[in-house]
């Protein structure tokens, strides 16, 4: 069990939840979230923890930034500060460390921006590509660890594509985080420049377990089946089915 | 002194409390959270004779407490099973039950042949092998359209009869309650020289994605499991134990001590828990030292004094 530090709203639908403790984890893993159990009685419904990814992490906090979409988050969005939510993880494979002579840039669309936080802390040299549907948020997280401010790059509305403005010929690396589209997206351009980038993108399927054992969020790769929960989240574009990523 | 030892067609469970097949893999992710030897046994995720890579598209949506899924089996097939992940289940220490699958009656039979086999062999070198076997007989009947197998009596009689004479590992039947007469079902395999029963599978449920106007899931339906099922499983479970003598195993929905004593007051010899894994990653660990703990508060000093009673 965990006590909530704050539960704050950064854009329409969007919040970021701090929660108190030491808690283990690195770029690109995620938490299972859920309802506390109280007095030793479970809360059955909903009945599965929602997996979010580890946004920020401090010596006494972990925050997490999400979307209310349905019934698990429209709950979480009502806890409030002093209250408990228990997490399980830290789960899953992060972005990688690559080394530092690579050119690295990080690109998060919409909520994608999410886990890019904490890679942005390790690559603080890096390129940062942020795309938003919609109104902007956690932008002023990424301007207070970035070593300049032109680092940041943001595109805003629907017709201005994040995809649109990374010349991928200048990186070496790219870590990726959104919606399937995009990524699909992200990967294609490189081909056709023929850059040798090298795409990390952070995947996403439906979860029961998150540790690996009940093969709900098993994806397809040219190595065979792998977990999201447990090869992944993170996979290079190259081993990865878009066409079956996009089935959520 | 309480006692929680049950005894399951002649193989004993340190208490009757077992992971149910397809929610525990075979033992190793829970293993790194909790000592695995403190449980009644483990049952294999489904296995079939040639590996299967599962179903395509969204394989799990939620309902009010209650899960679907459409996993559709994968597994790395039996042979794969027998020589990665057998020594380390039987490692961790309590019993193992290798629950098998199958697409058409050969695929059964030749699985069952093939645990056998190498159960025996490493009986002969005197290492443990698999203590039962939990013969799914929920999967599509290709050849009939889909239709489960464990639907009609006289189909699944066939596999329960032929799995029979290939093997001397204690056979149990896992029941599905999509069958048209569970009751029959539950006979039958008494019939046909089965061990014990095991039950329920998941129920076949479905769900719309109204946007997209079509079924959530490629495969139109999915099995519905978790605390939703209780209910009408711990009947099934009820009409089951009143009608055969040979032991059962009951299941579906239980998320809490509680629960596992209302299947044991059913009639169950033992219990196994699916979904709730899920919900608590420490659910086995927990639930075995809260049935304990239960046990000692009401003065039962064993599980026979309340079997059945109901
Ligand atoms: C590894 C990983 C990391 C994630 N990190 C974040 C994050 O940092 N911030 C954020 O806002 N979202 C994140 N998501 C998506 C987030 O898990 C879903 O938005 C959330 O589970 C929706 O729950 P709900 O109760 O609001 O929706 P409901 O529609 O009520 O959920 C029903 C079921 O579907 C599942 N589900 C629905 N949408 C998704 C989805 N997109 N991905 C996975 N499962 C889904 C739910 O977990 C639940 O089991 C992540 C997903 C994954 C797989
Ligand atoms: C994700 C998942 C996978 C399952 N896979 C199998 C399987 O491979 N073989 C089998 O016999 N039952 C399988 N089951 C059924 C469970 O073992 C159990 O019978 C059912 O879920 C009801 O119990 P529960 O409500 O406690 O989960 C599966 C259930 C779930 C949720
Ligand atoms: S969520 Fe269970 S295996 Fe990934």
């Amino acid at each position: 069990m965990a006590n909530i530090i704050s539960n704050i709203q950064v854009a329409p639908s969007v919040y970021v939840i701090k929660v108190a403790g030491q808690w283990a984890g690195a770029m690109g893993q995620f938490y299972m979230v859920r309802p506390c159990a109280m007095q030793g009685i479970a809360l059955t419904d909903p009945l599965l923890s929602r997996p979010l990814s580890i946004h920020d992490q401090g010596d006494d906090y972990i925050a997490f930034l999400y979307r209310v979409t349905g019934r698990g988050t429209t709950l979480l969005a009502n806890v409030q500060a002093g209250q408990e939510i228990q997490l399980s993880g830290p789960f899953g494979n992060g972005f990688p460390i690559v080394d530092e002579h690579e050119s690295v840039a990080l690109v998060g669309g919409g909520m994608g921006v999410a886990p890019l936080l904490l890679a942005a802390k390790h690559y603080y040299q890096a390129e940062i590509y942020l795309g938003f549907n919609h109104q902007s948020f956690a932008v002023e997280s990424f301007e207070q660890i970035v070593d300049r401010a032109d680092q940041i790059h943001i595109t805003q509305g629907q017709y201005h594509q994040i995809t649109d403005i990374i010349d991928p010929t200048l990186y070496s690396v790219i870590m990726a985080c959104g919606p399937a589209g995009m990524l699909q997206a992200l990967a294609e351009k490189i081909k056709a420049m023929r850059a040798s980038t090298l795409l990390y993108i952070s995947t996403e399927k439906r979860m029961a377990c998150g540790i690996g054992a009940c093969l709900t969020c098993s994806i397809q790769t040219v190595h065979g089946n792998r977990r999201v929960c447990k090869e992944g989240p993170v996979f290079t574009a190259e081993e990865v089915n878009w066409n079956d990523l996009s089935h959520m | 002194m309480t006692s929680l030892i049950c005894n399951l067609a002649g193989v004993a469970l340190r208490n009757p409390i077992i992971m149910a097949s397809g929610t525990f893999g075979f033992g190793r992710e829970y293993g790194e959270l909790y000592d695995l030897s403190i449980l009644g046994g483990i049952a294999s995720k489904g296995l079939t004779l040639h590996p299967r890579s599962g179903n395509t598209g969204c394989r799990v949506q939620e309902t009010p407490s209650g899960m679907m899924n459409s996993v559709g089996l994968e597994n790395p097939g039996v042979a794969s099973f027998l020589e990665n992940e057998l020594d380390q289940l039987v490692a961790s220490n309590t019993a193992v039950i290798a629950n098998l699958g199958g697409a058409n009656l050969e695929e059964y039979v030749n699985g069952a042949a093939q645990i056998s086999e190498a159960c025996d062999l490493r009986q002969r070198q005197g290492q443990q092998a698999v203590d039962l076997l939990e013969l799914n007989i929920s999967c599509p009947n290709v050849k009939e359209g889909g239709i489960q197998f464990g639907v009609d009596t006289e189909v699944a009689r066939q596999i329960v009869r032929e799995v029979r004479q290939v093997t001397s590992i204690p056979l149990m039947v896992k029941l599905s309650p999509n069958a048209q007469d569970i009751v029959a079902m539950a006979h039958m395999c008494e019939q046909e020289g089965a061990d014990a029963v095991s039950l329920v599978n998941t129920f076949s449920a479905m769900k719309i994605d109204i946007y997209q106007r079509r079924s959530a899931f490629q495969n139109s339906y999915a099995g519905l499991s978790g605390p939703a099922i209780k209910p009408i499983a711990l009947r099934m479970v009820h009409q089951v134990s009143h009608a055969v003598s040979i032991p059962v195993v009951g299941m579906g929905g239980i998320s809490s001590v509680e629960d596992i004593v209302e299947y044991i007051m059913a009639g169950a010899e033992a219990v196994q828990i699916g979904t709730y894994n899920f919900v608590n990653l420490h659910a086995g660990e927990e639930l075995v030292a809260g049935l304990t703990a239960w046990m000692e508060k009401e003065k039962v000093q064993s599980l026979d004094e309340i079997r059945g009673i109901v």
